[in-house]
């Protein structure tokens, strides 16, 4: 069987089995390949199939820092990947020079043909430790945000949170 | 035949596979659960069942001086990741002693070209463990 075919064919049945966690896969546009899903309730995750792996991605931007911030940003992700077991977690720069911007890059390579039993086990683990990073990165942004962006955002209603109403 | 007898049948399969590989295999003392790997130019590891995978673990020593929050091997290490498929890496302090630890979840299932394209990838991604930490030695002057 063709490699192609086969990759496909493996995405296919990934995209399947995401819709029976609530996921929604999108058109696929992207040149390289990557397709993306979302879901109201979970960070949304790319995925792609080759050589032997379907593998999962997501990208969450840690913003413009200095050199002290960066250190900070390597010791966390060093500890990220000392607790995930799934998730590889990277600190990769995006852009350059002026416009460099740090984000943290999630990836897991999961086997071509996984039983679906234990696809959905790894998509739990992924979802889990995806919202995990997804929600520090969050805390993070609007952490660094100035005070104005601070107050618009505690009055978006998506990041509303009961405790903050008071 | 019980769990553990299907566990020791597959476990013969593995340690015979890493055999062809260069490595011997060395069982878990009785009642511990990682068997070794040792092989005479390659870092060896240890692994065992982990629910449905197979669970590869590496850890090797920092050099000595080299701590695991200096800011030049974090660095390093990132890179490590970036360019990995199978393994995750992350510094350590185990009890004092500084360390680099290489991770990889394989499919339970054996599968004889399977297993031995895994196995491939795990080797060249911890050899490079080598590359990343010794040949070019990490400035003591960076470590915190």
């Amino acid at each position: 069987m063709n490699p192609l075919s086969t990759w496909r064919a493996e995405e296919e049945r990934f995209i399947e089995h995401l819709k029976f966690i609530g996921f929604t896969a999108e058109a696929a546009t992207d040149p390289n390949g990557w397709q993306f899903a979302s879901n109201p309730m979970a960070p949304a995750v790319g995925f792609r199939a080759g050589p032997h792996f379907l593998c999962l991605y997501a990208d969450y931007p840690a913003g413009h820092h200095g050199a002290a911030e960066y250190q900070q940003l390597l010791r966390e992700v060093n500890r990220l990947n000392a607790v995930h077991w799934l998730v590889r977690c990277t600190l990769v720069t995006r852009e350059s020079g002026a416009n460099a911007r740090l984000s943290i890059r999630l990836q897991a390579n999961l086997p071509i043909g996984m039983p679906a039993e234990e696809l959905g086990a790894c998509l739990f683990a992924w979802i889990r430790e995806s919202t995990y990073v997804e929600r520090a990165a969050r805390l993070r942004e609007w952490a660094s945000e100035d005070s104005i962006t601070r107050d618009a955002h505690t009055r978006d209603p998506i990041d509303d949170h009961p405790t903050q109403t008071t | 035949m019980n769990a553990e007898d299907a566990d020791a049948i597959h476990f013969m399969e593995i340690a015979s596979h890493m055999g062809y590989l260069g490595y011997t295999v060395t069982p878990p003392p009785a009642g511990a659960m990682w068997y070794t790997a040792s092989h005479p130019s390659r870092w060896k590891f240890a692994f065992t069942r982990w629910r449905n995978f197979l669970w590869l673990r590496c850890v090797v020593n920092l050099p000595e001086g080299v701590s695991s929050e200096c800011p030049q091997a974090l660095d390093r290490v990132n890179q490590l990741r970036i360019d990995s498929r199978v393994v995750a890496y992350h510094l350590a302090n185990d009890g004092g002693e500084h360390v680099i630890e290489a991770t990889a979840f394989l499919p339970i299932a054996y599968d004889r070209q399977a297993f031995g394209e895994w196995m491939l990838l795990w080797i060249e991604e911890t050899t490079r463990i080598s590359a990343a930490v010794f040949l070019d030695p990490i400035s003591k002057e960076h470590t915190p």
